[in-house]
């Protein structure tokens, strides 16, 4: 028999004033002991509606039909407080984002405590003389972090959630879903937020819980590696509906479906080699008629260093977001700094874009040194940075987003010109002329990042620097996009720093690559070396983390 | 604790700053205090000599910054003057007056906040949208109602006509319990209003989720988390709140004819008591920076993320 089991199950949001929008659309799909199914799919294919119907956490405004089962009751549609006999003890959830989904002004021992209490209501002996059972919810709530494992639970016991690390936070959030001992999880993207070497040991935690524990596990992802790594039978979700259903071999042996081919495809774990450029109708090089340097190197780092120092309390902490970095890169070229959060990425990007100073070490930008003007350098350098809503006016237009550094730099150039070279960049970046008036809040977010990198390209400089640009896109744009980048960099030649924590979309776009840990340099080299045969244990690490890597399509 | 001193040291500067604020408005008009203890169809006919001595007597005839500097020393000592109408020390006045008005701005603030709080609770507990609504539009309500047409419409109805509670506030509970009621009302609109909207915010936070999916029933979700995440922002209104009880219980002191800094208030400025005015002026201004200054300092202690973390944990 089942733990869960969703028959035709259709949700739907309703606001006032509007039609109701479908979520999820007639879905039926059961999670058996001991198993572990995934649903895969891109943002907006109602994954996450579906799997909160089965615990109850669906908002307010939301409607359901069909038959949600867990165990013998059909659940769909309860109260808070009917639900609550099923939740923590029968079936437990790990939230999406672990930064938010602790309550800030409450010790982690509380946390974790409330839920064992929930359990333990009706086991006590007594209503009075609370000691023992005090002491025994405290020891059960050390054994279950301990077992999402926290090897020290002692030590974080008091903290609060803003004094640990996001792994740290969702290692507690799977021990608040465990205390209540479920058969059945059901987690939410849990390692979507994390680091790869994080997420790789969390997983590698439920699959070990699964097996000892025997319970259910429904886990949802937009990562078809993830799956494909892990995953009993794989259900792949699009616009509300099941696509497609069946286990990572049959997955991996021929898909029927078209989307479910093209997230495979896309899935940057599962490739191999660097993209090959596809010819751009080139229009004329947008503003810039300037020169073009014909140094060999485009960018040379040497020797820099940069320390952080921060006063809490009257104490001094110092980081070193960058520790003696020394790399090159070829013009025409992309070189991938990789690491994980806090490695110094975007600080070694911001030294070379000029907008950090470095504590010591030299930069040279197109085989020149010293100190480059704002102008000078906004000509040869432009950034392209991860969230494109936040980096662009949500009430300007297209057209005007993209000539922005135009206006700003060549006020030579008049309206109408302009026009005509926003249309042209919109080519450049395959965007239909007919989005040059929209509002940038109109748009799609593969679509804004377009109108992002046609920004950056609109003043035809020589060096783009990409802080995490194709990190906030699910996967099938993600591949566009970097097939589009391929494309503008061989039609541009452009020369691109490519800052990333993905090692799988590495190999799509860098030539060279510079693993960086803890602000130093671990190891640097061309790709197809450093990603074939690591030297470094902490890059045999990173590289064994991504998932889907194993697999061969 | 550096922290500490400097808004210490902002609070002086305020209390500072509405001393010299009170005194400029109030005794370099161009009316002279002397000329205001008479009648108006008197002031004519004031003898020149009696009014030089008067004001001579009172200090009012030396210049402007030599009074300043003298009232401002003798307000350090804790001496505001004697009152111009009775002759009783300003500080005495206040202090027969204060006690009264404690008691009854105490009991309103008990009131008004068990009040804003039940709006909000029961506003976000409530799953029925239009009930919630219903419940939401309160607050607005209370915050639109004029406070003297409130007051008298409480004396009429419980007083005149039920006849439960005398219509004057004397000495006891029985009297305390209209005017508290009175001044509660418009006190707790504001209260209720950011108490609802972080309700609603804090509820719609994602750790409600991770609550729920312990087990854990509405009330209690709604107790043990979203309450003190969503109250401790009304801390920051605390000033802001006394300052509305104050110019409250002016009029509700009127009203319930009760004694008080309210009264006292009203009596002083309709007699033009300068000296008076100045140290209820004052008394406020201490008042408003204390409040302020507990709220800025308790702050971090009550909110973790506030204090300063000397070391963190990784993983």
């Amino acid at each position: 028999m089942s733990l869960l089991s969703f028959t035709d199950v259709s949700i739907w949001y309703i606001r006032r004033g509007e039609q109701p929008s479908q979520a999820v659309a007639g879905v039926s799909l059961a999670v058996a002991p001991g198993e572990l199914v995934t649903i895969v799919g891109e943002s907006g294919s109602g994954k996450s509606t579906l799997i909160r119907s089965a615990i109850g956490l669906l908002p307010a405004n939301s409607r359901i039909s069909g038959e949600v089962r867990l165990a013998d009751a059909d659940v769909a549609g309860w109260s808070h407080n009917r639900f609550a006999r099923y939740r923590g003890t029968y079936v437990g959830f790990i939230p999406q984002d672990p930064g938010v989904s602790l309550n800030p002004v409450k010790p982690i021992g509380r946390q974790i405590e409330d839920a064992l209490r929930n359990r333990l209501r009706r086991h006590r002996l007594l209503p009075f003389g609370n000691g023992a059972h005090n002491l025994r919810i405290r020891s059960d709530a050390f054994r279950f972090l301990e077992l999402a494992g926290l090897s020290a639970p002692e030590a974080i016991y008091a903290k609060y959630p803003h004094e640990l690390s996001g792994g740290m936070k969702q290692r507690v959030l799977i021990a608040i879903a465990l205390s209540g001992e479920p058969k059945l999880l059901i987690a939410d993207e849990p390692t979507s937020a994390l680091d790869v070497t994080v997420q790789k040991q969390i997983l590698d935690h439920l699959d070990l819980l699964r097996r000892e524990l025997g319970i259910g596990i429904l886990l949802v992802t937009h990562d078809l590696g993830v799956a494909l790594d892990r995953a009993d039978r794989i259900v792949v979700m699009r616009n509300g509906s099941v696509v497609e259903e069946g286990t990572s071999g049959e997955f991996l042996h021929g898909v029927r479906d078209d989307y479910t081919r093209r997230l495979l495809d896309a899935a940057p774990g599962l490739h191999t080699g660097r993209l090959t450029p596809r010819p751009i109708e080139l229009a004329r090089a947008a503003a810039g008629e300037h020169e073009r340097s014909t140094s060999e190197y485009a960018i040379e780092v040497t020797n820099v260093s940069k320390t952080f120092t921060t006063r809490r309390g009257g104490v001094e902490h110092s980081v070193k977001a960058a520790d003696d970095v020394s790399f090159k890169v070829k013009s025409g070229t992309t070189h991938a700094l990789v690491g994980e959060s806090g490695a110094g990425k975007s600080t070694i990007a911001r030294i070379v874009a000029g907008l950090t100073a470095a504590d010591s070490g030299e930069v040279r930008l197109l085989g020149q040194a010293g100190r480059w003007s704002r102008k000078r350098l906004s000509r040869s350098l432009q950034f392209v940075y991860q969230n494109p809503f936040s980096s662009l006016d949500p009430r300007f237009s297209v057209a005007d987003l993209v000539t922005e550094p135009i206006r700003v730099h060549r006020k030579d150039i008049g309206r109408r010109d302009r026009y005509e070279i926003a249309l042209e960049l919109l080519d450049g970046v395959r965007l239909p002329h007919r989005y040059a008036k929209h509002k940038a809040g109109e748009l799609s977010g593969g679509q804004a990042q377009r109108v992002a990198i046609a920004r950056a390209l609109s003043l035809n400089p020589e060096i783009v620097i990409l802080d995490e640009a194709v990190s906030a896109l699910d996967v099938s744009v993600q591949a566009e996009i970097l097939q589009l980048l391929a494309d503008l960099q061989a039609a541009y030649s452009l020369t691109y720093l490519f800052i990333t924590h993905d090692l799988g979309v590495v190999k799509l776009l860098a030539d060279t690559v510079s693993v960086l840990r803890a602000g130093s340099v671990v190891e640097s080299a061309d790709t197809a070396s450093v990603l074939g045969n690591p030297q470094e244990e902490y890059t045999k690490l990173l590289i064994d983390s991504v998932p889907g890597s194993h697999l061969k399509v | 604790m550096n922290y500490a001193l400097l808004k210490l040291g902002r609070a002086l500067i305020v209390v500072w700053g509405a001393f010299t604020a009170s005194f400029i408005l109030l005794y370099l008009m161009p009316a002279s205090p002397i000329e205001l203890l008479f009648p108006p169809n008197e002031r004519a006919s004031i003898d020149p000599q009696a009014f030089k001595e008067m004001e001579h007597a009172y200090g009012f005839d030396r210049p402007a910054w030599q009074q300043y500097v003298d009232r401002l020393l003798a307000a350090l000592h804790g001496d505001f003057g004697t009152s111009v109408g009775t002759g009783q020390p300003v500080i005495k006045a206040i202090g027969e007056a204060l006690p009264n008005t404690v008691i009854l701005a105490a009991c309103a603030l008990v009131l008004a906040s068990l009040f804003a709080l039940s709006i909000a609770w029961v506003a976000t507990y409530l799953e029925s949208a239009r009930l919630r609504n219903l419940i939401s539009s309160v607050p607005p309500l209370l915050v639109s109602f004029p406070s003297f047409l409130l007051g008298l419409i409480i004396i009429k109805v419980f007083s005149f006509q039920l006849g439960w509670f005398p219509p004057i506030s004397g000495e006891g509970l029985r009297g305390l319990v209209l005017p508290a009621v009175a001044l509660a009302i418009p006190v707790s609109g504001p209260i209720a209003q950011l108490l609802l909207r972080n309700f609603q915010t804090e509820y719609a936070s994602p750790y409600v989720l991770t609550s729920y999916s312990k087990g854990t029933r509405k009330g209690k979700v709604l107790n043990t988390e979203v309450l003190r995440n969503a109250s401790l922002p009304a801390l920051t209104q605390g000033g802001i709140i006394v300052g509305e009880l104050l110019a409250g219980a002016v009029i509700t002191e009127t009203i319930f004819s009760r004694a008080g800094i309210g009264r006292l208030t009203e009596d002083a400025v309709r007699a033009q008591d300068v000296p008076i005015v100045q140290g209820i002026v004052m008394l406020v201004a201490v008042c408003f920076v204390t409040v302020n200054f507990i709220v800025d300092v308790s702050y971090p202690l009550v909110d973790p993320r506030l204090k300063a973390v000397s070391k963190g944990v990784t993983a």
